[in-house]
């Protein structure tokens, strides 16, 4: 048995490669993207277990470490308590550097208990008279950040804005440590705009009994600060969800693309095959031994395509380094469990893919399967009622067909519904700064516009510039809802601002003072608060004044409170995340973006209308979307590709006939591509409506889900038609061309 | 007079090293009008022959003439192979997602307009009698019907020459006998050569002339039922066919014939 489907996978070489390599795409994705994310949390886990200390006191409900914010001055206190033998802050952020986009910063007092686990390989640590001596800042860089951007001690190190000296070099194991760098606490403060501010402490007992004792004297004493055993910490991390999720959406997509291509090739190879499968029958093997058979070939087609896959994800890795180990994406953390995971993805492929064609061949009557004619219905179909040779070709060859636009559609589709959502989230930024301000103003350097902060100082210097007239500074950030997973966005205005002016308040009225909020009507909605009464957040109470409605989704899901507030909130005093700048004279908008830019290093001006698309996290998400849409044209071509392949391949004896019958290369090439190009218009159509749908389904996504909406542009469906037809026009042309060039006399003896 | 096929030396020989002469020096003339039968074990070259005279596939050395043009100085073989010859085969010959009237258009497509190959199309299986199965697709054609289909759109753009590779091989001797005689009619009516491979005696026994092959030569080419002959035949029961059958020499030296010729006559009418 093996044997006969062995031979029967090497007779169609080009149709089992394409099968194979749609599926391994599938499973490197997996392995790729679940080894990031496994090193993803592998980081936390080893920057916590590293540090060997017992808890960890951070703020509750921040999404991730860089977000938490705790009083630098709780450190005193604790280390007052009877049960605590040692204390050390730590900040941790995320900046750009001249190479990285996302470069990890931590920032430890000099003294910290912490430090000993940075093992200094080259230079020396900041307790040293060496340190103290140096010129400028002194930073401590980790080995593989080192490596990558070719640094050495004595250089100079480039974050955001400053520049500091790196004295030393070190390594500790973690992925994110040693492709870091650690700042001393008030330069990272500095930094990373937490002045007297930690991002968390880590605590080490005299003695683990105390646990108990102490955690309850920590309830009571900070109720507003979460105390956690480093693992347990470490796996809270938002970040890490929020990884594992894309890598779940991602991997289920090629999965998704992978098997409507499995399914269809192996099908192709059941019609192929129906005379075939007839004579089997005839000379007597059952239908159960012709299901084992197809079965057969799809499980062994998917499992060498899992072997390669796994090929590829490491090459992927190892090709990406560079860049993803700052993630921890590295080939040393493909784990087993992982690629077990990915084998038996892949085998589910396989038999799900094959178990339909495996089925539909059983079932096939040894009469009917002999007279089988290729292609056709055999009669059971009634014609389309209108159209040429190719829609009845289309029509007639139903299944094919509708895998076919299954498997186009679902890559357009994924394309597009992601497009959607940035285009979306573009939409709602630009609605957000609708305010009537010409220029909007960030920090530069910034990895996501939710690290931006811009010192007030550096506002009073802007609005002192003659053009402007008047400016607006805005808190922006994300917190966990309390007592949910999902988001609430904050922002933060100065209740007399212009920029408030915007918020269209149904009931209630606008926040005036602090301690006050007011919040969308879906939120207002989903937590069941009315006007006057108080909502918590991250501990501080706010009350509810006023409901707006916005047509921005995301606004909908979170609240306004006054800038004072906001930034007490998030922990950032007299910083704001951005700037609205109203100008006296519009016309002048350019060239003062520029005059900002240049004077004002600091930050990174744009004209409103470009503000959305020039932030780095849409950036960053634009980048992602090109390369899933990449990964899913790739996927949606090989499929369709395959499935063209088979179709003119049964068809050579057809070709064969045409050709006999005086049909010149150029029109059977022209019949099929004519074919090949309206599937591929049609799964366009298809592909738009599924993307459609693809997009309303995310906004269900429990977590993030409401905060999306979708918006879409013309220029998003030609986009998307394009890909289809191209898609349609490369899968079929070539198979087209490959037959077309076949002597009539060969096509007419193909078996 | 220009023939509808000659072959000068015709030889194709498939493989390099272990090479095989499906067609050994090939030498035929057939006239227009024609209606032949190529008969031969399997693998003697018949269906390699017919392919060469449609052009589907090219000689090793030899020429092809058809109606007096040499194959090999053609330069559009496929408007040639759409405008002079029509091809029926044993097996896969409609397009299945095409209903019958479709099917016979597919020749015509690029020499006609829709219009005419309609009407043409229409004509032709009214022709083969499959006006009643117009719109059908194959899949629910029998056999038979399939093959009566397949002759009409051979015939589509008024072929000079139709090649038939056992066109009746598929089909019960009942509708193979259906089928050539659709064919002798389709043969005198229109005038078309028809040249067609088949296995079965009954079958080539109603052509009017037998080319029989062997391991690539031609090893026998034997008129009968030639329009003399038949006449011969229709004779027999006449005075002179008896005169002949009973030798009485007299009567036929009285109708003007001398002795060989009477000798020949009396041959033919002893079969
Ligand atoms: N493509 C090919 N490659 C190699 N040898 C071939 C090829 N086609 C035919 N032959 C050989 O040429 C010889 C003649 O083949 P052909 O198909 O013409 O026989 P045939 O007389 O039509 O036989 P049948 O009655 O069985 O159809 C055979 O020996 C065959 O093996
Ligand atoms: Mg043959």
């Amino acid at each position: 048995m093996l044997k006969i489907i062995l031979k029967n996978l090497l007779r169609r070489k080009t149709r089992t490669l394409l099968t194979v390599l749609g599926i391994s795409i599938g499973s490197a994705a997996i392995i790729g993207l679940g080894t990031l994310a496994e090193g993803f949390q592998a980081g936390y886990n080893g920057m916590m277990s590293g540090s060997k200390a017992d808890l960890v006191l951070s703020q509750p409900d921040s999404y991730d470490i860089s977000m938490s914010t705790v009083k630098e001055e709780i450190g005193e206190e604790l280390l007052a308590l009877p049960e605590v033998s040692k204390v050390s802050g730590m900040t941790e952020g995320i900046v750009t550097t001249e190479s990285v986009p996302y470069f990890f910063v931590f920032g430890y007092p000099e003294d910290s208990f912490i430090l000993s686990k940075f093992a200094i390989s080259e230079g020396v640590g900041f307790n040293t008279p060496q340190a103290g001596s140096s010129k400028g800042k002194p930073v401590l860089l980790g080995s593989q950040a080192a490596e990558s951007m070719h640094k050495k001690v004595g250089d100079t190190l480039r974050l955001t804005q400053n520049v500091y000296r790196i004295i030393g070099i070190y390594q500790t194991g973690d992925a994110f440590e040693d492709s870091g760098a650690v700042l001393k606490l008030e330069d990272s403060q500095a930094l990373l705009g937490k002045a007297r501010q930690v991002s968390l402490f880590y605590i080490q007992l005299k003695d683990p009994g105390m646990k108990a004792s102490f955690q309850e004297r920590i309830s009571k004493r900070y109720p507003d600060l979460l105390l956690a055993g480093t693992k347990e910490f470490a796996s809270k991390q938002g970040m890490v969800d929020a990884l594992k999720g894309t890598v779940w959406a991602i991997g289920g997509m090629a999965i998704l693309i992978g098997g409507v291509g499995m399914m269809n090739s192996q099908l192709m190879a059941v019609f192929e095959r129906t005379r075939e499968i007839g004579v089997l029958r005839a000379v007597g093997w059952s239908g159960r031994r012709v299901l084992f058979m197809i079965l057969g070939e799809s499980v062994l087609v998917s499992l060498t395509g899992g072997l390669v896959g796994c090929v590829l994800g490491w090459l992927f890795l190892t090709a990406f380094a560079s860049v993803l180990q700052y993630f921890g994406g590295s080939v040393g953390n493909i784990k087993l469990p992982l690629i077990a995971q990915a084998f038996s993805v892949v085998l589910v492929l396989g038999i799900i893919g094959g178990i339909y064609p495996a089925w539909k061949a059983s079932r096939l009557q040894p009469v009917e399967a002999i007279r089988y004619e290729g292609g056709g219905s055999g009669g059971k179909k009634k014609r389309f009622p209108f159209g040429g040779m190719a829609v009845q070709s289309l029509w007639q060859r139903s299944t094919r067909t509708a895998l076919t636009l299954g498997g186009i559609a679902l890559t357009v589709g994924a394309i597009l519904s992601l497009d959607g959502i940035v285009q979306g989230m573009v939409h709602a930024m630009n609605q957000m700064f609708l305010t009537d301000s010409e220029i909007m103003i960030r920090q530069a350097g910034i990895a996501d516009t939710g690290y931006s902060a811009i010192d007030e100082r550096t506002g009073a210097r802007i609005s002192s510039i003659p053009e402007v007239a008047s400016i607006t500074g805005l808190v922006f950030t994300a917190v966990m809802t309390p007592g949910s997973n999902g988001f609430f966005v904050v922002q933060g205005y100065s209740p007399n601002s212009f920029g408030i002016q915007r918020f269209n308040v149904v009931e209630g009225r606008r926040i005036e003072g602090n301690r006050e909020i007011m919040i969308g009507r879906m939120m207002a909605d989903s937590m069941k608060k009315q006007v006057g009464q108080s909502i918590e957040l991250g501990n501080s109470r706010f009350k509810l004044v006023g409901i707006y409605e916005s047509s921005v989704s995301w606004e909908e899901m979170g609240g306004v409170m006054t800038l004072r507030d906001a930034q007490n909130f998030i922990g950032k005093p007299r910083k704001v995340t951005m700037y609205a700048v109203k100008l006296k004279d519009p016309a002048t908008a350019s060239a003062t973006v520029a005059k900002i830019n240049t004077e004002l290093p600091d930050v990174h001006a744009s004209l409103s209308g470009e503000f959305s698309d020039e932030m780095p996290d849409m950036q960053n998400s634009k980048a992602m979307v090109d390369g899933i849409s990449i990964m899913a044209i790739l996927l949606g071509g090989l499929g369709m590709m395959n499935t063209m392949l088979m179709a003119v391949m049964e068809r050579t004896r057809e070709i064969g006939v045409l050709r006999s019958m005086g049909w010149r290369r150029r029109s059977v090439l022209g019949m099929i591509v004519n074919e090949s190009l309206l599937l591929g218009v049609l799964g366009g159509l298809v592909g738009i409506l599924t993307g459609i749908a693809m997009g309303w389904l995310f906004t269900l996504e429990p977590t993030m889900g409401a905060a999306l909406s979708s918006s879409y542009t013309l220029p998003m469906f030609v986009r998307s038609l394009l890909v289809a037809v191209l898609l349609g026009g490369l899968g079929g042309v070539y198979p087209a061309y490959r037959a077309s060039l076949q002597p009539p006399v060969e096509a007419l003896r193909y078996e | 007079m220009t023939w509808t096929v000659e072959t000068r030396d015709l030889c194709r020989i498939y493989g390099n090293g272990d090479e095989v002469r499906a067609l050994d020096n090939v030498n035929l003339k057939i006239a227009p009008g024609e209606f032949v039968a190529i008969m031969g074990p399997s693998g003697s070259g018949k269906s390699t022959l017919l392919n060469v005279l449609g052009a589907l596939d090219k000689p090793t050395s030899g020429k092809v003439f058809i109606n007096g043009d040499d194959l090999s100085e053609v330069k559009d073989l496929d408007s040639f192979r759409g405008k002079t010859v029509g091809f029926i085969f044993q097996l896969h010959n409609l397009l299945p997602t095409l209903t019958s009237v479709e099917n016979v258009e597919i020749p015509m497509l690029h020499y006609s307009s829709a219009k005419e190959r309609r009407e043409r199309s229409m004509k032709l299986l009214e022709l083969v009698g499959m006006s009643h199965r117009l719109d059908h697709l194959p899949g629910q054609l029998s056999g038979g019907q399939r093959q009566r289909v397949a002759i009409a759109r051979a015939l589509a753009n008024r072929p000079s020459l139709v090649l038939a590779d056992e066109p009746t091989g598929n089909l019960d001797s009942v509708n193979g006998h259906e089928l050539i005689k659709l064919m002798r009619e389709l043969n005198e009516s229109q005038g078309t050569t028809f040249i067609l491979v088949t296995h079965d005696h009954e079958v080539a026994a109603q052509t009017r002339r037998v080319i029989r092959m062997g391991d690539g030569k031609i090893t026998g080419d034997e008129v009968i039922n030639s329009p003399v002959e038949q006449d011969l035949k229709d004779m027999k029961y006449s005075l002179i066919g008896q005169a002949i059958a009973d030798g009485d020499l007299q009567a036929l030296e009285k109708a003007g014939l001398n002795p060989s010729e009477i000798k020949a006559l009396q041959r033919i009418l002893k079969r």
